[in-house]
C-alpha cells in the first residue's frame, strides 16, 4: 500500500503526462490543466478584446504588475490594479494574441504558480516577449487568477 | 568607440549575472523574514513596494479552505509582544527574469521555538530602481503537520 507520503513524493517526482505535440501545454483534465484552464480563458479573452471574460478569471484584490525593459536599456515597473488592467483592453481593428510556451507549472496544494515564455503578437507579428508569472489560489475547488506579473522586452522576441 | 563595438558589447554584456540575481532575489526574501521573526516592521517595509497583494489560503483541519486577501503592507504589520518568532524557508526555489523574480517553498512559523503553523510561501519580486523588492506574497497556513512540529 502506499503511504501518503510517499504518494506525495512520487507526485512530485513523476514526470507529467506527455504534452500535445508542438505547444507544450498540459491536457485538460489534469491538474495541471486545471491550473491553466484560467489562464487560457485569459488569453481567450485577450484575444477577443472582452475585459469581462478576462476580470471573470482574475480574484479582486490581486493586480498586476509589468516590469519593462526598454531598448534603450532603461526600465520601468508598473503596477496596476485589475480595473486598470482591464481598461486597457478595448475593442480595436487589431487582432492580439499571446502565446505561450513550456509553462513550468507549480502546485502546492491550494496554491499554484505558471511561470511561462510569452510572446506577444498583434496582426499576427511579435510585438513584444517575456515570460508571464501568474499566482494562483483554488477556492471553493475552482483555481482563480491571484496576481499576474511579467517582464516585457520588445528585442529579440521570436516570430 | 565603433558603432560596431558599442553594438557587440551591447549584444555580449549580460544584464546580470543569473546566480548573482538568484542571490540577490533570495537574500531580500531571507532580509523580509528577518524582519518578521524580528517583529521589526520598518525592516520588513524596506523589502515590500508600495502596493501589492497578501493572500492568505487558511487550510482548516477538515481539508476545507479559505481565501482572504490583505494589503501587502499587512505582511509588516507585527505587534510586540515577549514571545521569539522565527519565519524560516525550507529550500525555497527562486527564478529570475530580467527585472521579475519568484521565490517558493515551504516555510514553518516557530514561537519561542516551537513550530505552530507551516505552509507553502511564494513571493513576486520585481526590481525597483536597481534592488529587488517584495510585490506579492501568497502563502498557505497549515497547524497540524507541520515540519518540526513532532507528533
Amino acid at each position: 500500500m502506499m503511504s501518503a507520503l510517499f504518494a506525495i513524493l512520487l507526485a512530485q517526482v513523476t514526470p507529467m503526462q506527455p504534452m500535445p505535440k508542438g505547444t507544450a501545454l498540459p491536457p485538460p483534465g489534469t491538474d495541471e490543466g486545471a491550473v491553466m484552464a484560467p489562464i487560457n480563458a485569459l488569453f481567450a479573452g485577450l484575444a477577443a478584446r472582452d475585459s469581462a471574460a478576462i476580470l471573470a478569471q482574475l480574484r479582486p484584490d490581486g493586480g498586476a504588475t509589468v516590469a519593462n525593459e526598454a531598448p534603450n536599456g532603461t526600465r520601468t515597473v508598473r503596477h496596476m490594479t485589475w480595473a486598470e488592467f482591464a481598461a486597457g483592453v478595448k475593442p480595436g481593428p487589431e487582432k492580439y494574441e499571446e502565446r505561450i510556451s513550456n509553462p513550468a507549472i507549480e502546485i502546492d496544494g491550494d496554491i499554484a504558480m505558471v511561470w511561462a515564455p510569452y510572446t506577444f503578437f498583434i496582426d499576427g507579428k511579435a510585438h513584444h516577449c517575456g515570460v508571464d508569472h501568474f499566482d494562483l489560489a483554488r477556492e471553493a475547488g475552482s483555481w482563480k487568477i491571484v496576481n499576474i506579473t511579467w517582464s516585457a522586452r520588445a528585442t529579440g522576441c521570436e516570430g | 568607440m565603433s558603432l560596431l563595438l558599442i553594438l557587440a558589447l551591447a549584444a555580449t554584456t549580460p544584464a546580470e549575472d543569473p546566480a548573482k540575481d538568484k542571490a540577490k532575489v533570495l537574500a531580500t526574501v531571507e532580509a523580509a523574514l528577518a524582519g518578521v521573526s524580528a517583529r521589526d516592521e520598518a525592516a520588513v517595509r524596506a523589502h515590500l513596494r508600495p502596493a501589492g497583494t497578501a493572500t492568505v489560503i487558511m487550510l482548516a483541519e477538515d481539508g476545507t479552505s479559505k481565501v482572504r486577501n490583505a494589503a501587502l503592507d499587512a505582511y509588516a504589520a507585527a505587534t510586540p509582544g515577549p514571545e521569539k518568532y522565527e519565519e524560516r524557508m525550507i529550500e525555497p526555489m527562486v527564478r529570475v527574469d530580467g527585472e521579475m523574480a519568484m521565490v517558493r517553498g515551504r516555510y514553518t512559523f516557530a514561537i519561542d521555538g516551537k513550530v505552530r503553523h507551516c505552509g507553502q510561501q511564494h513571493f513576486d519580486l520585481v526590481r525597483d530602481a536597481g534592488r529587488w523588492k517584495i510585490q506579492n506574497i501568497t502563502w498557505t497556513v497549515e497547524t497540524v503537520g507541520c515540519e518540526g512540529m513532532g507528533a
